[in-house]
């Protein structure tokens, strides 16, 4: 039984996981050989054949607009087969990688198999006599974090011309992404999914939604070292830090507005909250000091 | 009072007194934030490893983090460090902050 990771094996996790995230990016060319032998694996799993029908689609609205056809009832989703479900992939190759030999290449013939047709096909929807396939986008743009992002425009372009957008993984209206100071504020506040709504913040920058929100400036502080200023920001039920960039490489100091804790009463403790995961609020209050060597 | 070595924009920088226990890993130019956007570039080949919101690191020559657009370099003389994001709040949760 593997209890501890050797140190050859944790570089073989970071391998594992540059290789998976670089592929979203990278798809391989379709082996129809490959895909057809996948696709009778799985429906192997039901007992049924490969169907004769396989058709291709460009996007996955396309795909799921076929299946309602297809089905009678709405598809709403993929069958979660695709690359963006790689993650639990990648958790057995790793065991089964050279130098980690906890899975033999025979326990791992199906997820070896599935690999690489995540690799060549974006998704798929089975139905029983028909199997749909999701062709990679045009474009795919991603966080740092691999979740679908884009500040400027779609996050995925798909061939036929459909556009996803999303802020940070989170899938948002277009209007969020392309022009998110057009919101209102009851617009803003309607907005039920909390995800939604950070991504329309910080895509339309703090700055307007404070302003937006009617909050107001409760407290400031200005560091007596580096003369950056710090000012708290509130409307009764959220607070923000406004604070001033130390001189950026363009000769600007930029302000930037930040959410901090609700539970905050100064500006200088909001800046030492932020800094300081491991203390808590009331932590920060009751020492609030901070001192950086270096601030750039 | 609390004492930092350093801030690079979002990113917090702590020099540690003592050196990290856990296995790092050789690597050159890490990016260690923003790495989609707007990343901070640790020069050179240094020894590291990502935790959650951590970024364990060994400087063995003195170098920089460098960053492309905005900020300026901030040097890192030898010794281990360990590099983390500013926290924001969010539906009652405290996350990271990102360039």
């Amino acid at each position: 039984m593997l209890e501890k990771l050797s140190p050859r094996q944790e570089e073989i996790v970071e391998e594992v996981f540059r290789e998976y995230d670089r592929a979203p990016n990278n798809p391989m060319s379709v082996d129809m050989d490959h895909v057809k032998k996948t696709l009778a694996r799985i429906y192997s799993f039901w007992d049924m054949k490969l169907p004769d029908k396989i058709e291709w689609f460009d996007s996955p609205a396309a795909a799921l607009k076929r299946a309602t056809e297809i089905t009678g009832t709405e598809q709403k989703e993929p069958d979660f087969c695709g690359i963006a479900d790689s993650g639990w992939i990648a958790f057995y190759d790793f065991f089964g990688r050279p130098g980690v030999e906890v899975l033999t290449a025979e326990e791992n013939k199906d997820i070896y198999l599935l690999r690489d047709f995540q690799r060549m096909v974006w998704d798929i929807v089975l139905c029983d006599d028909t199997a749909l396939l999701i062709r990679y986008p045009e474009e795919l743009h991603r966080d740092s974090n691999g979740a679908a992002h884009s500040a400027t425009g779609p996050c995925c372009k798909w061939k036929d011309g459909v556009e996803d957008y999303a802020w940070h993984g989170v899938l948002v209206d277009k209007r969020v992404i392309l022009d998110p100071k057009s919101y209102t504020k009851d617009e803003y506040l309607a907005i039920t999914n909390t995800e939604e709504r950070r991504a329309l913040g910080e895509a339309a920058g703090w700055d307007h939604i404070v302003t937006m929100l009617g909050a107001s400036k409760t407290d400031g502080w200005t560091d007596p070292v580096t003369k950056l200023s710090y000012e708290l920001w509130g409307n009764g039920e959220s607070q923000w830090i406004r604070k001033q960039s130390p001189r950026l490489k363009t000769d600007t100091q930029p302000y930037y507005f930040e959410p901090v804790h609700e539970d905050l009463k100064t500006a200088q403790a909001a800046r030492k909250w932020q800094a300081c995961p491991e203390l808590s609020v009331a932590e920060c209050e009751k020492d609030p000091v901070l001192v950086y060597e270096v601030e750039a | 009072m609390t004492k930092i070595y350093a801030r690079q924009g979002d990113l917090v920088i702590r020099k540690l007194d003592a050196p990290h226990t856990i296995h790092l890993i050789k690597s050159q130019d890490v990016v260690v934030a923003g790495h989609d956007t707007s990343p901070h570039v640790v020069r050179g080949v240094v020894l590291s490893r990502q935790e959650g919101r951590e970024f364990k690191l060994r400087i063995v020559e003195p170098t920089v983090i460098s960053h492309q657009d905005r900020h300026p370099d901030v040097a890192l003389v030898p010794g281990d460090y360990t590099l983390t994001p500013l926290r924001e709040r969010g539906n009652a949760e405290d996350r990271a902050v990102e360039d």
